[in-house]
């Protein structure tokens, strides 16, 4: 305090942990100085009226009416006295987290009805001192981050839901959301600007979105992309897990009951196979399976007729040799079953004679002798 | 237009004129005085600009009832600004210099200032012409002259934010 009154003031650490802005507690003297640092701004109100945000580092010199001696005398005439104040604000950027109260219901395609929650971090500063302190702090009473940040969390999920929508709109699904999580950012970064300009407050930044799914969503989006990756329906999946979980787990499950450590594993190798195969639908896969056996040729045993596949060597029943040498027919050269006389095809003798020149009786093209009177063919 | 300063200079009451005769105080007066007219200036630039909001608030009256309109959130958004704007106007600087400031703004640099501010009043004819065809495209359902009419009254809020963001600057000298 100097002769005439005035003094020196700066925020003071101590007020200024955690503190968005800072009255001066003090009515301002003629020739007060203020002391703004680099990062701080002051708005000087006098009479109610903001004169001047000042922005730039430096000491400042004060006016006003409470001046040594010609305010003294007006307030012991008049019992007037000019009210002049300082308020402080941090220029710097300040840090706030965010969380999803309730969780946000977004209609997937593929899953349905799916919660989210989002979490996330943001920097926010002031950008407006004008905007922040007449009609943010002004209106709310706010002086702390922490009140500060309580309003612009909730704002801030609103936004995050929003896009969302929007994304959704856009053909965007629940499975996209992770590897859209930086695009997501950037919408939400876009809309606050209009929300928050309003109070003078800029959304610096937003970092470490994280939009939950819930523990069911999330196993069947990994379900999804392990089957896409080995290629297997739901069902074949399915049940190669289960002779997985057999094989490491004995003591339950189908082990349990008998099969046994090998058997499990035995199984589970003969699924790879099934696996392996294209899934149904897929390109170049098989045709389904009751269409497939329609095609097979059948054949029938030369023995008791049961009908046989026609790649089979014997006869599932009586175990005769399937397996029939053809001889194709002298005229129309279709392939007829050794030992059969005529073609099935043209009526033609498959058999190819000779007549005995001495009695006259046929006998087969190869036989050397005639086999009714026993001369030499 | 009538001068405002001319108005708070004749309405001075006897106090404000015993302070104006008495030495080291006539000064003091006579800024208060301009900055006084300036802030009225201000306070009915704001409430013009506000006159405006509450046209494109009609305008998303007429959005809504059709509902699922995708220019309702640019105009949400576009009314966000005006309040903005209408916040700076209202609380913007007043021209003042402390003692030993760097840059002292004097009786002429607050008339500037007031003159600057009056001249804003062209930006809110523009405005308002925009918003009147906004309201006519809107009522045509002509979506296509809808956002270009929207994309106009943003072009020329943020033109008049802009160059109310250079009015300390301007009437300092400063500007570089």
């Amino acid at each position: 305090m100097s002769l005439i009154g005035a003094d020196t003031f700066k925020w003071e650490d101590i007020d200024k942990r955690q503190n968005i802005m800072y009255r001066m507690p003090r009515n301002i003297k003629f020739n007060d100085n203020i002391v703004v640092r680099e990062d701080e701004m002051a708005v000087f109100f006098r009479d109610g009226k903001a004169l001047a945000y000042i922005d730039r580092p430096d000491r400042y010199a004060l006016t006003s009416l409470n001046a040594p001696i010609v305010g003294k005398i007006v307030k012991f005439l008049s019992g007037v006295q000019q009210q002049a104040e300082v308020v402080y604000l941090q220029k710097r950027v300040f840090d706030g987290k965010f969380g999803s109260k309730q969780a946000y219901q977004f209609r997937d395609k593929e899953f349905g009805m799916v919660n989210l929650r989002v979490f996330g971090e943001f920097r926010y500063k002031i950008a407006a001192p004008e905007n922040f302190v007449n009609q943010f702090v002004g209106t709310f009473n706010f002086a702390t981050s922490a009140e500060v940040e309580d309003r612009i969390k909730e704002q801030m999920v609103i936004l995050i839901y929003d896009s969302l929508g929007d994304m959704k709109n856009q053909g965007m699904g629940v499975a996209d959301i992770a590897s859209n999580l930086t695009n997501i950012e950037q919408v939400v970064l876009t809309r606050t600007k209009e929300h928050f300009d309003l109070y003078g407050i800029t959304i610096d930044k937003l970092s470490g979105l994280y939009i939950s799914l819930p523990e069911e969503v999330q196993k069947a989006v990994d379900t999804k992309s392990s089957m896409t990756i080995l290629g297997a329906n739901y069902m074949q999946y399915q049940t190669g897990q289960a002779m997985r979980d057999a094989a490491v787990n004995p003591a339950g499950g189908a082990a349990a009951a008998g099969v046994g450590v090998g058997a499990g594993i035995g199984m589970g190798w003969s699924m790879v196979g099934a696996m392996t195969q294209p899934p149904a639908g897929a390109p170049g896969a098989p045709a389904a399976q009751p269409a497939q056996v329609a095609a097979v040729p059948q054949v029938a045993c030369p023995k008791c007729g049961t009908q046989n596949p026609a790649n089979n060597k014997f006869c599932a029943s009586c175990g005769a040799k399937l397996s029939v040498a053809t001889v194709p027919c002298p005229k129309c050269k279709a392939e007829v079953p050794e030992g059969t006389k005529f073609c099935p095809e043209c009526g033609t003798a498959m058999v190819a004679t000779k007549k005995c020149a001495a009695c006259g009786v046929e006998s087969p093209a190869t036989s050397k002798f005639c086999a009714g009177c026993g001369k030499a063919l | 237009m009538p001068d405002i300063r001319e108005r708070v200079e004749e309405d001075q009451g006897i106090l404000k004129k015993i302070q104006s005769v008495i030495p080291g105080f006539r000064g003091y007066r006579k800024k208060e005085d301009l900055r006084d007219a300036d802030r009225m200036l201000r306070m009915q630039l704001a409430d013009k600009l506000g006159l405006q909001r509450r046209g494109l608030e009609e305008c998303r009256g007429v959005l809504v009832q059709s509902y699922g309109s995708k220019e309702i959130e640019t105009l949400g958004g576009l009314i966000f600004t005006f309040k903005k704007v209408e916040g700076l106007v209202t609380h913007a600087e007043m021209g003042y210099s402390g003692i030993a400031a760097d840059i002292q703004i004097k009786e002429d640099e607050l008339d500037r200032l007031y003159e600057f501010d009056a001249a804003m009043l062209d930006h809110i004819t523009s405005i308002a012409a925009s918003i009147d065809s906004l309201k006519n495209s809107l009522m045509a359902a002509d979506e296509q002259n809808s956002y270009k009419d929207l994309m106009n009254i943003k072009a020329r809020i943020t033109a008049f934010e802009d160059q109310f963001n250079r009015r300390m600057n301007v009437i300092q000298g400063t500007e570089v």
